[in-house]
C-alpha cells in the first residue's frame, strides 16, 4: 500500500502538488488520470523517490527502493546496446551471466525487440525507445512498477502489445502498477482502479 | 624575409635530422603536460563529477568561483606555486624548484579548475539524469559513480584534451617554477621564448610546427569524441 498524506510540493514558491490523502494499493494496476500540469508526473517523481524535496508523507509499506523502479515519459536510455540497456538492473543486483541472458532474451520476445537486440539504443526511434525501457523495468520483476504515460510514442499494435504485457506482469508476479494515461480507450482495455488525481487536489471542485 | 626562410629551413633540418636537444625538450613537455593532465583527469575530473551530482550548499558561487579560477594567468599560478615551494617556504625542503616536479604541480594547479569546472558543468546538467535513471535501475554507490562515467566518457575525454592543450601551450608558470635551465626543465614554450628574445628562430620555429601539430592532433581528436557523443 501507498499512502499519501498532506503531500505538498512547490516549485520556486508556486505549489504544484497538494494532496491531503490518498491510497494507492501496491498490488494490481492503478491508473491516475487528470489534465496537463494537475502533477500527476511530479507524483510519480515523488513515489520513485527522485523528487528529493516535498512536505508530508508518502509510506510505501513493503517495498524498499531496489524493489520498484519508473518509466519516465522520456526515458534514459544508456549509450550502449539494446540487451545492455535490459540487462544492466540484472548486473547491479549481480545475477549469473546464465540467468541474465535467458531474462534479456525472453524479454526481447516478450516486446518483439529482438532484431534490436545489438542495435545501439541511442539511434532507436522514440517508440522504440519506450519499449526498451519498460522492458528494462520489467527485468528484475519489480514490486511496484510506476509508468508516466508509457505508450505514448507506441503505434496501435505496440501499444496493445505493451498494455498486454504490463496486465500480465502485474498478475504473474502479483506487483503493483501506478500508470498516468490520458487515453480512455487504454483505461477501459487495461482495466484496475481510475483515480482521478482532480479529485484528491484540495482547493479543486 | 631571408631570416625567416633561413629558419624554416634550419628548423626542419633539426626536426628530419633528430636533433638530441630538440627532441629532448618536445618529450620534456609532453611528460610534464601529460602527466599533469593524468591527475586531474583521475582525480579533479571525478571529483567533478561527483560534485556535479549532488546538491550542495552555495552551488552557484561554487560555479562561479571554478570558472573565474579558470581565467587565473599562468604566471600568477606559477608565482602561488614557486612562493610554496622556495627554499625558505613550507615545502621548501622538498627541493622541488626549478625540476620538472615543480612544472607538474605548477600545470596541475593550472589545469585543475578548468578539467573540475567542466566537469562539474557537465555533470550536473546530464550526470544528474543519468544518476536518476540509474538510482531507478537499482545502482547504488561506486556502480552509480561508474554509470556516470561511462555514459559521460566522451564529454569527459574532450574535457582531459582541452585540459591537456591548455598544459602544453602554457608558458609563464612552467618558465616561474622550472626557470627554463637547459637539458634539465626547458620545455617547447619556454624555448620558443627564449628563441625569440635571442633572435635565433630555427630552432623557436621547429618547436613552434611540433607545438602547433600536438594542439592540432588533440584537438582534432577531441572534435571527433564529441561528433561520436
Amino acid at each position: 500500500m501507498i499512502e499519501i498524506k498532506n503531500l505538498t510540493k512547490s516549485f520556486h514558491g508556486k505549489r504544484v502538488l497538494d494532496i491531503e490523502s490518498l491510497n494507492i494499493t501496491a498490488k494490481g494496476i492503478t491508473i491516475i488520470r487528470g489534465e496537463n500540469g494537475l502533477g500527476k508526473t511530479t507524483l510519480l517523481n515523488i513515489i520513485a523517490d527522485i523528487e528529493g524535496q516535498y512536505e508530508g508523507e508518502v509510506i510505501k509499506s513493503g517495498i524498499n527502493s531496489m524493489d520498484m523502479t519508473f518509466v519516465q515519459q522520456k526515458p534514459y536510455l544508456m549509450n550502449r546496446s539494446v540487451f545492455d540497456n535490459i540487462a544492466y538492473p540484472l548486473k547491479v543486483r549481480r545475477w549469473s551471466k546464465d540467468l541474465i541472458d535467458k531474462r534479456v532474451e525472453d524479454l526481447l520476445t516478450e516486446f518483439n525487440i529482438g532484431h534490436l537486440a545489438e542495435k545501439n539504443a541511442g539511434r532507436l526511434s522514440s517508440g522504440e525507445g519506450q519499449k526498451v525501457a519498460i522492458a528494462r523495468a520489467l527485468s528484475f520483476r519489480p514490486k511496484l512498477l510506476l509508468l508516466d504515460e508509457p505508450t505514448s510514442n507506441l503505434d496501435k499494435e505496440s501499444t496493445i502489445l505493451t498494455e498486454k504485457v504490463i496486465k500480465i506482469y502485474a498478475k504473474r508476479e502479483e506487483a503493483g502498477v501506478v500508470m498516468i494515461s490520458h487515453d480512455n480507450e487504454q483505461i477501459k482495455r487495461i482495466g484496475g482502479r481510475v483515480i482521478d488525481l482532480r479529485v484528491y487536489l484540495k482547493g479543486e471542485d | 624575409m631571408d631570416y625567416i626562410v633561413q629558419g624554416f629551413s634550419k628548423a626542419l633540418s633539426l626536426l628530419t635530422g633528430f636533433d638530441r636537444e630538440l627532441y629532448s625538450i618536445i618529450f620534456l613537455s609532453i611528460f610534464v603536460s601529460l602527466t599533469a593532465t593524468l591527475i586531474v583527469t583521475l582525480v579533479f575530473i571525478p571529483l567533478g563529477v561527483g560534485l556535479g551530482l549532488k546538491k550542495i550548499r552555495g552551488e552557484k558561487f561554487f560555479s562561479r568561483l571554478l570558472f573565474s579560477l579558470m581565467g587565473v594567468p599562468s604566471v600568477v599560478v606559477g608565482l602561488l606555486v614557486a612562493l610554496l615551494i622556495s627554499r625558505r617556504s613550507v615545502f621548501g625542503f622538498l627541493g622541488l624548484l626549478y625540476t620538472p616536479g615543480a612544472m607538474i604541480i605548477a600545470q596541475t594547479f593550472l589545469v585543475i579548475p578548468l578539467g573540475m569546472g567542466l566537469a562539474y558543468k557537465l555533470s550536473k546538467k546530464q550526470g544528474r539524469r543519468i544518476k536518476n535513471e540509474g538510482k531507478l535501475m537499482g545502482a547504488r554507490g561506486i556502480d552509480l559513480l561508474f554509470l556516470v562515467l561511462r555514459e559521460l566518457k566522451g564529454e569527459l575525454l574532450v574535457i582531459s584534451l582541452t585540459c591537456f592543450s591548455r598544459a602544453i601551450t602554457e608558458v609563464g608558470a612552467v618558465m616561474i617554477v622550472g626557470g627554463n635551465i637547459k637539458g634539465k626543465t626547458r620545455v617547447m614554450t619556454t624555448t620558443i621564448s627564449m628563441m625569440n628574445s635571442m633572435g635565433d628562430y630555427a630552432m623557436g620555429i621547429a618547436l613552434g610546427i611540433i607545438l602547433l601539430l600536438i594542439t592540432f592532433i588533440v584537438n582534432s581528436f577531441a572534435y571527433v569524441f564529441h561528433q561520436e557523443d
